[in-house]
């Protein structure tokens, strides 16, 4: 127990940003929650109750249908693609090869830049034209014989995102593959002797004693990679803009809320994702707390 | 424990909540038009021709006049044939006869000599030809059916008036100054000017200094021939200035000093008045003088700068042609042009409606002179001091800020012509351009939502004309009247008429200064591909379709298209295509069913169109997909038209390169958008912004601006000269044509509604479900639109 000296200077040094974070998170989120129950459409506010109409509209409006779609798709490609690669890159890297120290910048680079860039590139390199004006990866498999890889990329009916989806992992891949380095570098040398004096294979030893010893790891790499997955918004708009066959509920929620001044249903799409988030993350917290109290 | 769980939950929530701040910058979409210019096909079928005889091509005048009947009859779709008489009365019948064999319905003749031409008027007349007398009348027959002309006593009356507004009190001495006593117009200049002063003199506003003669009949209303002849005898300056100035040095001389101090003089014309007033200037008991004069002459207008000469008055040879040509034009679609005063030639009466005359002096100069175009600005010095002090008295130090999306390519440039402009005018008040990028504008409306919920408002924001405008900001209380602006500059005159309501609220008070017009349903066409292929220019949806077909035959993509903001622009003309005028605008006042079978129909055809477009629209922007017609991957791109700015910008040659013609099934229809400027409640800088909007419909404002961004002014007096040959025929179809709306930019439609649309769009294009389009359109109606 602190001394009570102590207790009162923390509370004193604490209190700004507590104040801070109390004005301008939660008292938003509240406000936004109020907003999201009324009526409101237009320039000025209209605080007229409207209970849950607002959500009961989203959950039968067919573009947020599409909205969910596109963030499953999203979200299970670039998750998925992210912690096999990153995991994959890991272990390569964790051989103790020549340069790794390159390696493992150029792996991590992409993460430097930010989604705007990320999606203007990838606009191109995706460049759904054929015949004479195709150009980008689609040129390029072309020129390689490799017809079978030319596609439409992010303009495929119902699979478009898997397309942007891909341009996510190859931006945080790298930052998979450093959580997962740090992970096996964490896993003492003796686990794995001991492994192999027990006759087991490498295949055996990743999955019977690696993989397990990962799992904190991989927690915190699908948390981390999951929340950012449902509320991705720029990327999207620097590789296509508004168009609904790639649009997200972030997107729906910008454009109604400021192009069509439907402010209610933008605030109720924001509670969603707020929502969809903490269903995500809250579980992961009290783990982990749970396991820290245990040690 | 517990209180390690908080600060972790919190922590995490931070980062959680970073989401309701998404943000992010969106492509540009509408981006920048440039100036456009090129050629237009002329639509308008060619139904009459004109013929028209002139004096000499020696005299640069007539010249002039040539080069602008030519102009403005061919633009105007008539056949036009003009012939010099060079001075020789015989070579005028010649010339008359000539045309009537070719055919001509209206002559139009200045003659060489009245009476002599009177006899090739009567050949014309006997052929069944209208004869418009222009500038010089025909005299001694009555084979003349109209009088284009000045009128030479409102000419005598504008100086006269001029001199009445200015004096004040009573015995102000007045010198009166005539010209030739052999010239006729002499007499009517004066006879003008008598009407108007007689009754000033009589009740001793003026005293006559100069004219014993003039004095004898200074209680006569009406002077007779004789009379006139007696006063012009005394006070003739023989339009000669030698002459003039002599006469006024003996005038003062004979004067004492007390019949000087503030002076008022009569002069005829610029030449005579400068001479005069150089004699009362260089007399000491002269304290001031208020001199007129007339035509105004370059040396004048300086004069006028420097506060050496009062007044002229302006007879501008472009209202002249102007008014022929309608007179002209009257006849050929039989009707009679308008009769207010009638001539005398001899014969008979010939009826006319005389020219208008302005007058100008050193407040009105440089609109009435240099802005109009009369003269250039750089044959004067000292032109901005002279407009400028009245301007900085009415407006107080301050600053205007204005929120607008131009902020590149023809659209900042046309701002920044446009601010200049205002920064003459206003050199005290600071303009602060808060100009937000991104998106057609859909960055900064967001920026301006949030602005004007926090109370925050520019003094001034672009704004759509129409719903955008009507719909959201009216509607939500943001914006004020303009009522007393229009009124005070005088903009219910010059704005067209269909404009006007769609800035309008229900009760009349109107909320904005539109400053341009573009066009919505213009298609762009590659014409190599279309000629290689034999198609013509389709006029109709089926036509399109079948060219369309043949296109796709020979392996050609028919339709270039872009993302979903140029399909739903697409869609709108589409619409209005398949629906005709009065059934599209019908769509937005709630009388055309949105459930109906006709809608069903346009749905149907708009999915027929998409099926030739390429298949890359979703990765194209407006720019790319107007530039794959002219590489020759395409046929045809729908866009408004500023595309014609973009090919400008690239280089290309209009009617070559690339060609255009309205939407199939829209000619004659003219799809608009306009953008606008408001007036904050609460605008921090009234004054400001009131000064900046003034700007913003002036002439000389839209003047600077339009060119340069590339679209028409939407005043109706900007001079077609500063046009490229696109915008001109747009003006020109713009005054003809029935006007609609355009959905995608904000006319027909407040922003909510439109983005229901947008979205039901966007669904169709993802499952081609016609019926479910048509039922999210019917619902977009019932929640947003006018179907409640």
């Amino acid at each position: 127990m602190l001394k009570n000296k102590d207790r009162y200077l923390s509370v004193i040094l604490i209190s700004p940003s507590i104040i801070a974070v109390l004005i301008f998170i939660y008292g938003f989120i509240g406000w936004s929650a109020r907003v999201s129950l009324s009526n409101w459409k237009g320039l000025n506010p209209d605080y007229s109750w409207a209970g849950l109409k607002n959500y009961i509209a989203l959950f039968s409006d067919p573009r947020f249908h599409i909205d969910v779609r596109n963030t499953l798709i999203f979200t299970g490609v670039f998750v998925v693609g992210s912690m096999v690669l990153g995991f994959l890159t890991a272990v390569m890297l964790d051989q103790g090869l020549k340069g790794e120290g390159i390696f493992r910048s150029i792996f991590l680079f992409p993460m430097a830049i930010s989604y705007i860039v990320t999606g203007v590139i990838w606009r191109w390199l995706m460049n759904p034209a054929a015949g004479t004006r195709m150009s980008g990866l689609n040129l390029l498999f072309s020129s390689l014989h490799l017809d079978f890889l030319v596609n439409k990329w992010y303009t495929t009916p119902t699979w478009g995102m898997a397309a942007i989806a891909m341009t996510a992992i190859w931006q945080m891949s790298g930052y998979t593959m450093a959580l997962y380095l740090a992970g096996l570098r964490a896993i003492p040398h003796e686990l794995r002797e001991a492994a192999q004096i027990d006759g087991a294979s490498e295949i055996q030893i990743y999955r019977h004693i690696i993989l397990p010893l990962l799992t904190p790891v991989s927690l915190s790499a699908l948390i981390i990679l999951g929340h950012t997955s449902l509320k991705v918004f720029d990327l999207i708009i620097a590789v296509s803009g508004k168009q609904l066959p790639l649009d997200v509920p972030a997107i729906y929620m910008w454009q109604t809320t400021f192009d069509g001044l439907f402010y209610g249903r933008g605030a109720a799409i924001s509670i969603l994702l707020l929502i969809s988030v903490a269903v995500l993350i809250i579980p992961y917290i009290r783990y982990t707390l749970k396991e820290e109290a245990k040690q | 424990m517990n209180k390690k769980l908080w600060y972790v939950l919190m922590a995490v929530l931070v980062i959680g909540s970073t989401l309701l701040a998404a943000c992010g910058a969106a492509p540009a979409e509408e981006a920048p038009a440039a100036p456009a210019e090129g050629e237009i096909a002329t639509d308008a079928e060619v139904t009459g021709k004109v013929g028209i005889v002139l004096p000499t091509k020696d005299e640069p005048r007539w010249v002039q006049d040539e080069a602008r009947f030519q102009e403005a009859l061919e633009a105007a779709g008539y056949d036009v044939e003009i012939l010099f008489s060079q001075g020789d009365s015989a070579k005028e019948r010649a010339n008359v006869e000539d045309l009537i064999t070719k055919g001509i319905q209206v002559l139009i003749i200045t003659p060489q000599d009245g009476a002599a031409a009177a006899a090739a008027a009567e050949a014309a007349h006997d052929a069944g030809v209208k004869v418009i007398s222009y500038d010089r009348l025909v005299l001694g027959t009555e084979a003349v059916d109209y009088y284009v002309t000045f009128d030479s006593v409102a000419v005598g009356e504008a100086q006269a008036q001029y001199l009445v507004d200015k004096a004040e009190g009573e015995g102000n001495p007045l010198y009166l100054y005539a010209g030739a006593a052999s010239d006729n117009n002499a007499f009517l200049f004066f006879e003008g000017a008598w009407n108007v002063l007689q009754p000033k003199i009589a009740d001793g506003t003026f005293v006559i200094e100069n004219s014993s003669e003039a004095e004898a009949v200074a209680d006569k209303a009406e002077l007779t021939r004789d009379e006139m002849a007696a006063v012009i005898g005394q006070i003739t300056t023989n339009w000669d200035f030698n002459t003039a100035k002599s006469l006024a040095e003996a005038n003062l001389t004979a004067t004492t000093a007390e019949q000087k101090g503030d002076v008022f003089i009569l002069a005829p014309n610029d030449g005579t008045a400068r001479a005069i007033a150089d004699a009362f200037a260089a007399d000491g008991d002269v304290t001031s003088y208020v001199v007129t004069g007339q035509d105004a002459e370059k040396a004048s207008i300086q004069y006028i700068i420097d506060g050496k000469q009062s007044m002229t008055v302006l007879k501008d040879v472009r209202t002249l042609v102007a008014d022929a040509i309608s007179a002209a034009v009257a006849f050929l679609e039989g009707n009679t042009p308008p009769e207010t005063q009638t001539y005398n030639n001899g014969v008979f009466d010939v009826p006319a409606k005389p020219s208008a005359v302005v007058t100008v002096d050193k407040s009105n100069v440089q609109e009435a002179v240099i802005d109009s175009g009369y003269w250039p600005a750089e044959d004067f010095t000292g032109v901005e001091e002279a407009a400028a002090p009245e301007a900085s008295e009415t407006t107080e130090a301050t600053e205007v800020e204005v929120f607008s999306w131009w902020t590149g390519g023809g659209e900042a440039a046309g701002l920044d012509a446009m601010i200049e402009v205002f920064n003459k005018e206003y050199p005290n008040v600071d303009f602060i351009n808060a100009a937000v990028a991104g998106g057609a504008g859909t960055n900064a409306r967001a920026v301006l939502a949030t602005r004007l919920q926090a109370g925050d408002p520019p003094d001034s924001w672009q704004g759509h004309a129409g719903q955008e405008l009507i719909g959201t900001y009216v509607a939500g209380g943001q914006i004020e009247a303009l009522n007393d602006l229009y009124d005070a500059e005088g903009w219910l005159d010059v704005m067209p008429e269909t404009l006007i309501p769609l800035i309008s609220d229900e009760n009349g008070n109107i909320y904005s200064v539109p400053v341009n017009i573009h066009r919505a349903n213009v298609m762009w066409y590659n014409p190599a591909i279309l000629e290689a292929n034999g198609v013509a220019i389709p006029t109709t949806m089926d036509e399109w379709f079948a060219a369309m077909d043949t296109l796709q035959a020979a392996g050609i993509t028919p339709l270039a298209l872009g993302e979903q903001w140029t399909q739903l622009h697409l869609f709108e003309t589409v619409l209005l295509s398949s629906l005709g005028s009065e059934g599209y605008d019908g769509l937005w006042d709630g009388s055309t069913d949105w459930a109906s079978p006709e809608v069903t129909t346009a749905l149907n055809n708009f999915a027929k169109v998409l099926t030739y477009a390429n298949s890359d629209a979703a990765s194209l922007s407006w720019q790319d997909a107007a530039q794959l017609v002219v590489n020759g991957d395409a046929a045809f791109n729908v866009m408004g038209d500023w595309a014609a700015g973009y090919y400008l910008e690239l280089g290309l040659t209009a009617n070559e390169d690339y060609g255009w013609t309205p939407v199939p099934g829209t000619d004659g229809v003219f799809q608009f958008l306009s953008d606008s400027f408001t007036l904050a409640v609460g605008a921090p800088h009234p004054e400001g912004a009131e000064a900046w909007l003034k700007v913003a419909g002036s002439k000389a404002g839209q003047e600077a601006f339009n060119p340069v961004k590339g679209s028409i002014c939407a005043r109706t007096d900007c001079d077609p000269e500063l046009f490229g040959e696109y915008l001109q025929s747009a003006m020109q179809d713009w005054s003809t044509d029935t006007v609609s709306g355009s959905l995608t930019h904000g006319v027909v439609a407040n922003d909510s509604w439109k983005s229901e649309i947008d979205t039901a769009l966007g669904l169709f294009l993802i499952d081609q479900n016609v019926e479910g389009f048509q039922s999210s359109l019917v619902a977009a109606c019932a929640s947003s639109g006018p179907c409640q």
